[in-house]
Formats: structure tokens, sequence, C-alpha cells
């Protein structure tokens, strides 16, 4: 029988009873510490660097267009542009046409803080590369897992073969070994063949999912065998009862597994960290946002809010539309 | 010691309702049994009384006091759950001692690791184990003590449920079905353990069952609820031979009684499927029930009286000391049960047709409502007294 | 139909098997074979050194602050971790109203990359302009002045949240507690759905009233298998703790978030010292085998499943 809490048997029965109200506070206020740095980071990549430094404006910000100092800067008027402007103001001095020139470049600077926080960080890097690279990455180290995982999980489960139990024991004692402890001999072995600073690199090392190997293992155990004799009589081949009989049956915990597989390589920071050394095509986007805020302090808090929100954006979305689904996966697959 | 009242106990679940109005008076040191289908709401009205649920509308009271603020922790009243309920990480001994380490001691004496360090420990401690070594003596558990549930078979972790319920020795107990989950024989041998266990204690027990078997063999008296209503209460044998709603009539007694249909014209005479009821209905008229229990349903060879049906046997159950012939009564082909002697059974088989008759004054007639209505048993008295010998 | 079943089982294991090898199995062993050595990555020849490395490891005391502040890293934020989790999980069972609210927010955290929030909370702990300290010192000039600490902030400036030695750990542990307890939070949310029912009635029943008795009798030991999972896993996340470590603090100040992740970043791919980061790694991955040993004993020890 399912458990809630049984303090239904000590509640009265009306509606606001004082522990209900204390709980709700409780977390109330813990919620407000969670947000907090969600709402710094969104309400940041929309205020121009003036409010960010005096803290003001509100959640939006105050949307009052601002000048961008560095577009200034790029348009800021040599002495060949003065020289060409001469002609038309003849009567003026340098100075002044200088003046007259730095108006015009001011207006053109001038726009929305959300306009420059945001498009400062897709033109400073190319942060829809980085993107793009989050899902190559991502996507191809899903597929190959699931290529590797599902053959060898039905083998595991449901074929007799000698040596079939030591292997599944290698399986649980590779359990053991994260693949984060062994980054540096992995980075050893891919620079001594040359695999530094390539997909391959980002990729091959996360292609062996010991863990998925075990939850669809699990899965496989449960669907019964006659299903499988009968596909075998039908004439299916082993390797298409795999995927046509096996995984459709388990596609909940295959849903559990995309959303871990993907959460976790997304925002993976240390592996690319190690073995992109220079070619910043290659980044994902954790890397983007470490190249963008540098090892100063940074005066572009803005842009660096806005690529932290436009990187962590997608998974938080998806998320939040389907909550049922993260979440029951993340317990089925912690309930092995 | 104090009996238990309930007064008027309603109680809706969403928009169901599953308690009508229930009024019951148990009294100190009795055996009674609540029983019902399922579904009837009685394991309900247990919680009711045990203070895990509250009710709707209606009262409570233990003893002289109301309790229906009371929480179930403070109700003096013991449980045995359908499935023991036992803590799964605690030995027998462990989970005889917790009922008892919640009361006597303070909660800085139950502290884990430091509590032994507090005043009064080690006093309370040894109460608690003489009343543990007691109980489990008298259950003949003390050498399950320092097992754990999970080590257990069903009749032992019966017995160690029933145990910690006991070491309280609380005003009451209630048991929610607590033989359900035992093989039929381990049942029946536990059953008899239970009506001893009541005798020595003399302590009220509130048992709910939908077995009414259990019910007819351990109670002194019993409460028949059906959908969520309380049809009747009384001994066994009062409910047995003298039930006051037909549902009671059909719900009582094994195997099920007939329920044949009747009807009642207004000179107050019983027909029922081509056949007189001896007896005089007084107070009805109409279309009704008679109901006649197996034993009551004698055979004869020939249709002797208008008292007869004819009966062709459809089924032959041969139980060893007893035959319950199944087969169909009069012309409709209403299905009847008769009990008979394997003799006089002997030549029965399927498909024979034979005729059999009501004993007189066993009827029970009942109305269009369900109802039982009072009838004139017979107007000969010379077969009044025969009856009264038999 | 046996043959073919057993040409498939090999086939069908043998990438798996295969990339096991290479990815997981020989890198253990070159790891092992090198922390026994001084190699650098472009040196010609490899020179067995012996056990200088670990010597080095357990003498030289930065090493051994690699190791204390690994140790209080994990010391600090697994318990609070695991505690918020379930004092979360908890509270959220136990409501009428908002569960899936409250446990959305929570797991926020779980699902956003921690480098990209640890740049946030970065910004949000900056000394002057960042959104705490701006908020502690609005309540200057008030009664919370009457709090010493306070009133000294109030007037030489609110703590160097990542700058200051005596708070950068604490600070770091903020963040990892930060993400991660939302985690533990929905695995025991699962576990206590597997609670059963009638055993809090039959506590009621025995006369524990208050939720300390409950949660001691019922709650907490049916969560056992649920805790020692919990545990396990926290612990070894705790120990591979890298991003906030390298964006926001690079080990220091004075190495008191010299975490070991982070040695052997720093040794073995930013100094290039391989033997060195080999015999580190050695150390990560004896802790994490001994973790899992102890898990793997204690739930063989606890289970009681009736």
């Amino acid at each position: 029988m399912a458990g809630r809490s049984p303090d239904f048997l000590l509640m009265t029965n009306y509606q606001f009873s004082a522990s209900q109200t204390l709980r709700h506070i409780t977390l109330i206020l813990g919620s407000l510490i969670v947000i907090l740095p969600f709402y710094v980071m969104v309400s940041y990549s929309l205020k121009s660097p003036g409010e960010i430094e005096r803290n003001e404006g509100g959640f939006f910000g105050t949307q009052a267009p601002m000048v961008d100092e560095r577009c200034v800067k790029r348009g800021e008027p040599d002495q060949a542009a003065i020289k060409a402007a001469r002609p038309s103001f003849p009567t003026l001095s340098n100075r002044e046409i200088y003046e007259g020139l730095m108006v015009n470049v001011r207006k053109n600077c001038t726009k929305s803080p959300i306009a420059f926080n945001y498009g400062m960080a897709f033109t400073e890097a190319p942060l829809l590369r980085y993107l793009l690279n989050g899902v190559i990455v991502t996507f191809s180290i899903f597929i190959i897992q699931i290529v590797i995982a599902l053959p060898c999980a039905y083998a595991l489960s449901k074929l007799q073969w000698r040596g079939r139990d030591f292997i599944f024991g290698c399986v649980i004692f590779c359990l053991l070994i994260p693949v984060h402890a062994i980054a540096l001999p992995l980075y050893i072995m891919l620079s001594k063949v040359g695999l530094t600073n390539t997909y391959a690199a980002l990729v091959i090392p996360w292609t062996i999912s010991v863990f998925g190997i075990f939850l669809m293992r699990q899965f496989f155990m449960t669907v019964p065998n006659d299903l499988i004799d009968a596909a075998r009589i039908d004439g299916m081949t082993e390797f298409g009862i795999v995927w046509k009989v096996m995984l459709p049956t388990a596609i909940p915990a295959l849903l559990a597994f995309a959303i871990f597989s993907v959460v976790a390589h997304w925002n993976d920071y240390f592996w690319p960290r190690i073995v992109i050394t220079g070619d910043r095509d290659l980044f994902t986007p954790p890397l983007g946002l470490r190249e963008f805020k540098g090892d100063g302090d940074g005066s572009f808090f803005g842009p660096m809010m806005a690529t932290a929100t436009v990187i962590v954006t997608p998974l938080i979305v998806a998320f939040l539309l389907a909550q049922r689904r993260f979440i029951e996966g993340i317990t089925l697959t912690g309930m092995k | 010691m104090a009996g238990i009242n309930l007064k008027n106990i309603h109680k809706s679940f969403g928009k169901t309702p599953v308690l009508k109005g229930i009024n019951l008076d148990i009294n100190d040191g009795e055996f009674l049994t609540l029983v019902g289908p399922s579904g009837c709401g009685k394991s309900t009205l247990l919680r009711i009384i045990a203070g895990l649920e509250h009710q709707d509308i209606g009262d409570v009271t233990i003893g002289m006091s109301l309790v229906n603020q009371v929480r179930a922790s403070r109700r003096d009243l013991a449980m045995v759950f359908q499935s023991y309920a036992l803590y799964p990480h605690l030995t027998v001994e462990q989970n005889m001692e917790t009922p008892l380490r919640l009361r006597d001691m303070t909660t800085f004496q139950r502290f884990p690791l430091i509590g032994c360090l507090f005043p009064g420990y080690y006093e309370a401690k040894k109460k608690i184990n003489q009343t543990v070594d007691q109980t489990s003596e008298i259950l003949k558990i003390t050498a399950l003590l320092d097992r754990k549930p999970g080590q257990l078979s069903g009749g032992q972790r019966q017995r160690a449920a029933l145990g910690r319920a006991m070491v309280r020795h609380p005003s009451a107990f209630l048991m929610d079905e607590p033989l359900s989950n035992l093989d039929a024989a381990l049942r029946v041998h536990m059953r008899a353990e239970l009506a001893d266990l009541h005798r020595s204690l003399k302590t009220t027990f509130i048992y709910v069952t939908h077995d009414q078997a259990e019910a007819l063999t351990l109670s002194d008296r019993m409460a028949v609820m059906i959908d969520g209503e309380l049809l009747q209460v009384g001994p066994p044998e009062e409910l047995y031979k003298n039930p006051l709603d037909k549902r009671v009539a059909e719900f009582v007694g094994s195997p099920k009684i007939n329920m044949l249909p009747a009807e009642i014209n207004n000179e107050g005479r019983i027909t029922s499927l081509g056949a007189t009821i001896r007896g005089q209905s007084t107070t009805y008229i109409g279309s009704g029930f008679v109901g006649i229990r197996p034993e009551n349903l004698k055979l004869v060879s020939s249709r002797q009286s208008p008292e007869c049906w004819a009966f062709e046997v459809t089924h032959k159950e041969n139980l060893g000391a007893d035959v319950f012939l199944h087969g169909r009564l009069g012309r409709r082909g209403f299905h009847g049960i008769v009990r008979e002697t394997p003799e006089n059974a002997a030549e029965l088989g399927r498909g024979i047709r034979t005729f059999v008759k009501a004993v007189p004054g066993e009827a029970l007639l009942f109305d269009a409502n369900g109802k039982r209505l009072p009838f004139k048993q017979s107007l000969d008295m010379e077969h009044f007294m025969v009856m009264a010998e038999a | 139909m046996y043959s073919r079943a057993l040409f498939a089982g090999y086939w069908f294991a043998a990438p798996a098997i295969l990339l096991m090898i290479i990815i997981l199995i020989v890198p253990v062993l070159i790891a092992a074979y090198l922390s026994f050595t001084d190699y650098s990555l472009g040196n010609p020849d490899i020179n067995w050194i012996g056990i200088q490395n670990y010597e080095s490891l357990f003498n030289r005391s930065s090493y051994k602050k690699m190791f204390s502040a690994s140790l209080i890293y994990v010391g600090i934020t697994a318990p609070l971790s695991i505690g918020l989790g379930l004092g979360a999980a908890l509270l959220i069972n136990s409501l009428k109203h908002f569960k899936d609210l409250y446990k959305a927010i929570y797991f926020l955290p779980v699902m956003a990359a921690l480098l990209a929030m640890a740049i946030v909370w970065e910004f949000a702990l900056h000394p002057s302009i960042g959104i705490i300290n701006k908020t502690l010192s609005l309540g200057c000039d008030s009664w919370l002045e009457s709090v010493r600490w306070y009133a000294r902030s109030c007037a030489t400036g609110f703590p160097q949240w990542l700058g200051d030695k005596s708070f950068t750990m604490a600070t770091i542990c903020f963040i990892g507690v930060w993400q991660g307890f939302g985690f533990n939070m929905v695995l025991y949310l699962a576990g206590l759905t597997s609670v059963p029912r009638e055993l809090y009635h039959a506590a009621e029943i025995d006369g524990a009233s208050s939720a300390w008795d409950r949660f001691r009798l019922v709650t907490w030991p049916m969560l056992g298998p649920t805790t020692v999972f919990v545990v396990t896993i926290t612990m070894i996340r705790s120990f591979q703790v890298f991003d906030t470590v390298e964006a926001l603090t690079q080990g220091g100040p004075v190495r008191s978030t010299y975490v070991m992740m982070y040695g052997i970043f720093e040794k073995g791919i930013q100094q290039n010292l391989i033997g060195i980061g080999s015999a580190i790694t050695m150390v990560f991955l004896a802790f994490v085998l001994l973790l899992t040993l102890i898990q793997r004993w204690l739930v063989d020890r606890r289970t009681f499943y009736s």
C-alpha cells in the first residue's frame, strides 16, 4: 500500500491549519534561495551595464536605450575618416567634425539592453555554433550508447552463451569506474592517436555506458520469453529481435536513460575542458561560457548572463514541459 | 474496562456514503464480530472506533468518555491488522516492546544510543522485559523473540502481532480480518486459540471478518453489516434462527438459505412455487419471500401434501457426513439446496426427480422489502409439541 | 536455434566488451603504470621512479591540502545534500497542495549546467555589486546592527565570499549543496511512496503521537535502502566536484579548495605532470571503490524485507 505522510490522522478539518502553513512558509523560503541565481541570471541578461552595477531596475530593467561602448570605439572616426568628411563641412574644425561624426556613431551604437546583451552573446563568441556542438555531441553520444548497449543487454539477459555471467560480472565491476576519474589516461591515449580537439574525442569515452547496459538488462529480463520465441519462429533474426521486439517494450526505461544521458552530457564541463585544447569551433556550451568569462572579473556581466541563460534554457524548458517524465526517469534509474 | 458505544455514525468517501447511520453498543468483555460482505464498511467502522478515521457525523464513546476528539494513540485500544503491520526492521521482542516503550518511557529515555543514560531507564526497561516475557509465554512465541518478521511464517507473524497488541493490556482489542491471510487449516486452529485467549483475558474483542462461519464460531454477539447499514446484532444462534432481514438470512449460514418467492393472500395463506407453507401470515398481504434452510427441506418419495415441491437433482455434493443436493424446485425450476444424510441420498443422482417437503415451523417469512414478518407457525397444536421434542 | 543464440550472444556483447576494455579498463591500467613514472606528454621515453609520486602525495603539504580539501568538501556537502534532500522530501510529501510546483522548483538546479550556475553564483556573491551583499547592506542602519558581526560588516564591508580564505570553502560547499539536494529529494520522495501506510497506523495505535516518533519508528527505517543508495551516489558525486572550483577559485585561495579532480586537472593536464596526475587518479579510484564496497556491505547487512 502506498504511503503518504499520515498527518491526516491528527489533522483537524479546516483548510489552513497551522502546520500546513508552516510547511509552506519553510518551503517558500527554500524556493527563494533555490531560485535566486536563476532570477539573477535572467534579470541581468536583460539589463544594461549601468543598471547591473547599481543593482536597479526591478526584474526586467527599464530597457532604456544604452550606448554600446565597444561599438562606439570600433566606429570611432580616424584621421582618414575625418579627412574624407571635410569636403562636406568646410567651415568646421577637425575637432568639430570629429564631434559631429561621433554623434552619428553614438546614435548607431544605441540599442536596448536586451539587444546588447544577447547580441553580444551571439556575436562575441559563436554561441550558435556552441549550441550546435552541444546538440551534435549529446545526440551522437546517446545514439551510440543505445546501439552498443541494447544488443549487449539483450545478450546478457535473454541469450545463453558461455562466459555470459563473467561478462556481466565485468559490467558490474566497471560500474565502479567513473569516466571522469580516468580522464587523464584517456586524454593521453587520445592525444597519442592525435584525436584531441575532435568531435570523436568528445564522444568516444561516453559511448560505453555500463549503467545503460545494466538498466536495459533489468528491463529486458521482465520481457516474457514467449514473445521472443514467437518472433524467432516467425523467422526474425536475433538482431531484428533486439530492435523490433525488445526496444518497444523498454521505451520507458529508454526515455529515462535518454534524459539522464542528455542532461549529463549537455552540462558536462570537465571532459570537454580537458580534451578540447585549442579549437574554439568545437566548444560545447559550458566551455563557450567559460571562455566568455575569461579569468578576469569581466565587465560584460550582461552578455555573460545572456550566454548562461541561452545555455541553461533548453533543458529547463524541456524539464518544465515534461516534468513528470523527468522525475520518473530519475527515480527509475535510482531504483535499480 | 468499559463498553464502547457508537451513536449515529455516518461516513462518506467523497460522494459515496460508506456508513449510513450506525448505532451499536458493545458490552465490556464480549467478543463482538462485525461481519458482512466485502465493501460493506466494516473495516471503516473499525478504524473509526480506533481513531484512525474520523466519522463525518456521530459519536464514539469508550467507557464513559466521548472520544471523538481523542486521537488513536490515546484511546487505549490495540489493533491487529490484516497484514499484521509488524515493524520489519525490529525483532519480535522489539516489536512487542514498542507500545510499552512509547507509553512508559519518556522521549529522552527512548533516544537512540544515549537514551539508556537517562535516569529511570533501567527500571522501566526491566518492567517492559517482564511484560514482554509474560505475554510471549502465553502466546508460546518465546523461541521467536529474536527473529525478525521476515523470518517468520504466517501463523507466527499473527501471534507476534497479537503479542504486540496484548502487552499493553488495552481496554479492547480491534482485529481487522486477522486470519484471512492464513491457510484453511491454520485458520481453524487459530480460531480456537483466539477463543481461548478471549476467555482467559476477558477483554472486549471487536473482530471484523467477511467469513460468516468464523463469526458464527467465535462471537458472543454478531453484528451483520451490509452496504453500510447495521442490519442485526445478536448472538449467533439468534441471527441464524431468527434473522430480521432477508439479507441477514442470506448472508449467515452455509450453504446459502433457499429464498423462494412467495405470495400471501388476504386470508394469510402463504404459497410459493406451487406449494403451500404451513402457517398463517397475520400482518401482511402481497408478494414476499420465504426462506428455508437446506437442512429444513426433507426428501419425500411422493407428493404427499400441498406442502411439497417437485425436485429435480442437478448436482450432488458429498461432504462425507452430509450430502447437499442442488436441484430445481417446483414448476419454474428455482434453484434450491437440500441437505440430507448420505443414506437418504444414496439413490439420488443427477437428473433424478423426486420431491421435497419443508419442515413445518422452520420457514422464515419476509415481505417484499426483505423485512421479517411474524406468522403463526402452525394451527396444529399437536404438531407443535412434536417439533418441540425434535 | 541454440547455436544461433550463442553466435548472437558473442557478437552482440562484443562491441560493448571491446569498448569496456579500451575505455574503462585499459586506462586504469595505464594510470596505474604511469603513477610509478615521471612521464610527461611529449617525452620520448618513460622513466620508472617507483613510489616517489605516492610519497609526495602523502608527504608534501600541497597534496595534503588536496586530501583535506576533498574530505572537507565531501564531509560538508554530502551530509547537507542528503539532509536537505530528505527534509524537503518529507515536507513536500506531507503537503496537500502545490506538491508538484515545489518539486519542480527544487529540481531546477539539478537540470541547469553547474558551470553556468556557478558563474551566476559568483556574480551574485560579488563583494560589491553582487546582489547578496547589496541586499545585506540594505539592512545597515537598522535593528540588524545589534548583531556584532553585522555591524562590523556594515562598517568594513560584507565578506568576500570567494576571495576570503575563511569563506571560500563554505561558499563552494553551498553551491554544491544547492545544486545537488534536489536530486536526493526526488529519490527520497520515491522512497517515501513505498513505505507501507499500515505501518503508520500500527505506530499510531502503539502510541506514537509525535512526528519524531513516527519518523524514528517507521519512516527512517523503511527508507534504509534508499538512504544507502543516496549516500553512495552523493558521496561519489561530491568527490568528483570540478566545475565550481575551476571556474571560481582555481583551487585557491592558498589551496583551500584544491580538490582532487582539480588536482588531476592542474597537475596532469595543465602542468603536464602525468606521473603525479596518475597517482592522484589511482587514489581517487581507491576512494570510489571503498565507498561502493561499503555500500554493498551495508545493503547486504540491512536487508530485512518481510
